[in-house]
């Protein structure tokens, strides 16, 4: 969670010095949800990370100079510049990147689940999903087709307020959990700034995915807490909203445990901006992709290149 | 060699790579138990069963999204649409995350989406279509479209056999009307051009359905070429220009609505690089820019025939 503080801090302010083209996005207050979920994934399972979740990508193993890189367009970053910001997934840590169009990954998702089912592996698939997103049809054609075949997969809804500008309460007329249950798919709503109930939420409902025990809809309760992109001053939120939730922020709720058991924070937090400091003079140095490969790689060229497994930090799933 | 029609070709390139490949699988909309809505699968379901020739629900979005998650994990998903239309409601999906996915994060997508196509038949606006000019202009989708039995089955072997996302064109009207001698087992044709009949005073080129259209014709004209593009996603440039050298004269000919056809984009490849052969003006044929209609007269009124195709010939041989 630190780590994805850091580095979007470190990523806004090369946005400001015009160091990272296009638009900026982050998921500032909302570390837990992908940090929790990710830890509680296995290497060989798979995942479509989505654009507030960059904690999941620092879990299965993405280094942090390669993701500063891919905010600016370099040679380096994990898409090596063919695609910009938070729209990537590294295939060598079992992560398909996701799409702008929103919430395709849940298809996706679906597939990856099928593929686990059809080979008769005991592994999940998870993707990420905002609340407006679930007002699409890929929301609900994705969880009706999990619930009817019973796939190992997990949605995890990021309920938080709000869709670029859209509240809830014009999203949608039921709960997305609700929703989710009269698709056949179980559905939980956990505190989303939370990291240790979403790591239960989710391990729980990779357990069940695993087992062949069918979907789940997680949804975490949190809030967006920056506007919806760099360009956004989120007027449009009421003060005693964000004050709410900033007393809830996820970072202090976790610290507070920690310290609890005796963590040294400081030294965390000195070794987190110490790498933070190394990957963005690396990213920095790295050079802009050659112009001359703009063409390259529309299509593959010989044997079809496959998923690799990432990190799984947490070894809980070893002899799962 | 057994004799097949287009329809048995492609069942025989589906029933060869199940067979061969454990990671091939189907999946599409009453392909199970039924066989599919034009019997394609027919029999599929007892010898392969249900995981691998997959019933799935009325969602094509779903459809193309699923299939695309099990490409990416090494699986070869061929999807099959009930009528190309319908993939209309899957085109994001293919478009924006099969298509894109190998450019953006070197990830293969080797998946087959079959698309049951093309008019003649009084199936109205919405069971009639040929898009495939809309996936030639969405970069990394390869597009194919057979027009004989025995290409039916080697570009079907070779669309699953590719690593990337293949859009099958597969012409309804030609499921049963067309017939051909067809190897056994699984051989792959390349994504090329072939000369359905070899010419020097004019070459129709063209694809799909319009092919046997085109050789019907011209059957009694003297020395008419007949280019059969197969591909269109690769465009096989260095075919087009080379029939058009040696003939001089062009008909291009679409059954899909003329503006920015396939069609259209093969009379661009000679404007840019056949422009100095040309001994008259490129000529198209394409169905006008309407939806297809339902009733006979007037779908026989919009959709390229024999007769108007005969006579585009004649006037340009005449020019
Ligand atoms: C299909 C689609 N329509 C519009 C957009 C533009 N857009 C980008 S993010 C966003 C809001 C998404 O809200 P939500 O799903 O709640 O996720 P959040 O950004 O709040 O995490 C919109 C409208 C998009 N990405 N995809």
């Amino acid at each position: 969670m630190l780590m994805m503080r850091g580095l979007e801090a470190r990523a806004l302010s090369l946005y400001k010095q015009g160091k990272v083209p296009g638009s900026f996005y982050d998921g500032y207050g909302q570390e837990a949800v992908s940090a929790g979920a990710a830890f509680a994934m296995a290497a060989e399972d798979r995942l479509c990370i989505l654009h507030r979740d960059l904690a999941a990508h620092i879990v299965r193993g993405v280094e942090p100079a390669r993701i500063l890189a891919q905010y600016m367009g370099r040679a380096s970053g994990i898409t090596g510049g063919r695609d910009g910001n938070v729209h990537f997934g590294d295939r060598n840590r079992g992560c398909v990147g996701m799409v702008s169009m929103l919430p395709d990954m849940m298809c996706v998702a679906n597939g990856l689940a099928l593929a686990f089912k059809l080979r008769g592996q005991k592994a999940a698939a998870l993707t990420f999903c905002g609340d407006g997103a679930s007002s699409r049809g890929d929301f609900h054609e994705a969880l009706n087709w999990a619930g009817v075949q019973r796939l190992g997969v997990i949605f995890v809804l990021e309920n938080n307020q709000y869709a670029y500008s859209t509240p809830t309460s014009a999203q949608f007329a039921v709960d997305p959990v609700k929703r989710a249950e009269t698709y056949g798919v179980r559905g939980v709503s956990v505190d989303g700034n939370d990291a240790e109930a979403m790591f239960a939420a989710v391990h729980e409902a990779r357990t069940r995915a695993a087992n062949g025990e069918g979907p789940t809809l997680v949804e975490a309760q949190t809030m967006r807490m920056h506007g919806h992109a760099a360009h956004d001053d989120m007027r449009y939120v009421p003060k005693e909203l964000v004050e709410h939730w900033a007393a809830r922020d996820p970072i202090k709720l976790q610290s507070k445990r920690l310290k609890e058991l005796g963590v040294d924070l400081d030294a965390l937090q000195r070794d987190v901006d110490a790498e933070i400091d190394a990957a963005s003079q690396e990213a920095l140095a790295s050079p802009m992709p050659d112009p001359d490969t703009a063409l390259d790689g529309v299509f593959c060229e010989g044997e079809a290149t496959e998923l690799a497994d990432g990190l799984a930090p947490w070894s809980g799933w070893a002899h799962a | 060699m057994p004799e097949l029609t287009y329809l048995q070709a492609i069942s025989s390139a589906l029933r060869d790579e199940l067979r061969a490949d454990e990671r091939v699988f189907l999946l599409g909309e009453d392909i199970g138990a039924f066989g599919g809505a034009f019997k394609v699968t027919h029999g599929f379901h007892e010898e392969f069963g249900a995981d691998r020739v997959m019933d799935t629900p009325l969602a094509e979005t779903a459809i193309i999204g699923t299939a695309v998650g099990a490409a990416v994990s090494g699986l070869r998903p061929v999807a099959e649409m009930q009528f190309a239309d319908f993939i209309a409601c899957g085109f994001d999906q293919l478009v924006n995350v099969a298509a894109k996915m190998h450019y953006r994060q070197g990830l293969a997508v080797p998946m087959v989406v079959r698309l049951p196509s093309g008019g003649g038949f009084s199936g109205g606006p919405f069971h009639s279509q040929n898009p495939e000019a809309w996936f030639m202009h969405s970069p990394g989708l390869k597009v194919v479209a057979p027009s004989t039995a025995e290409d039916a089955k080697g570009l079907l072997h070779a669309a699953i056999q590719d690593p990337n996302p293949v859009v099958f064109m597969e012409h309804k009207h030609l499921y049963r009307r067309v017939r051909g001698e067809v190897q056994d087992g699984i051989y792959t044709t390349p994504f090329k051009a072939r000369i359905a009949r070899r010419g020097e005073n004019l070459t129709v080129i063209t694809y799909g359905a319009m092919v046997p259209a085109a050789l019907e014709a011209t059957a009694e004209l003297d020395g008419v070429e007949v280019l059969d593009l197969r591909s269109l996603t690769p465009l096989d440039v260095e075919a087009i220009v080379d029939s058009v050298s040696r003939c001089s004269k062009v008909v291009i000919v679409d059954e899909a609505n003329a503006t920015c056809a396939a069609g259209a984009q093969v009379s661009a490849v000679i404007a840019e690089h056949a422009f100095e052969m040309l001994d008259g003006p490129v000529k198209r044929i394409a169905t006008p820019d309407v939806p297809i209609p339902f009733s006979p007269p007037l779908e026989a009124a919009v959709l390229p025939s024999v007769t108007r195709i005969r006579e585009a010939c004649d006037e340009l041989l005449g020019y």
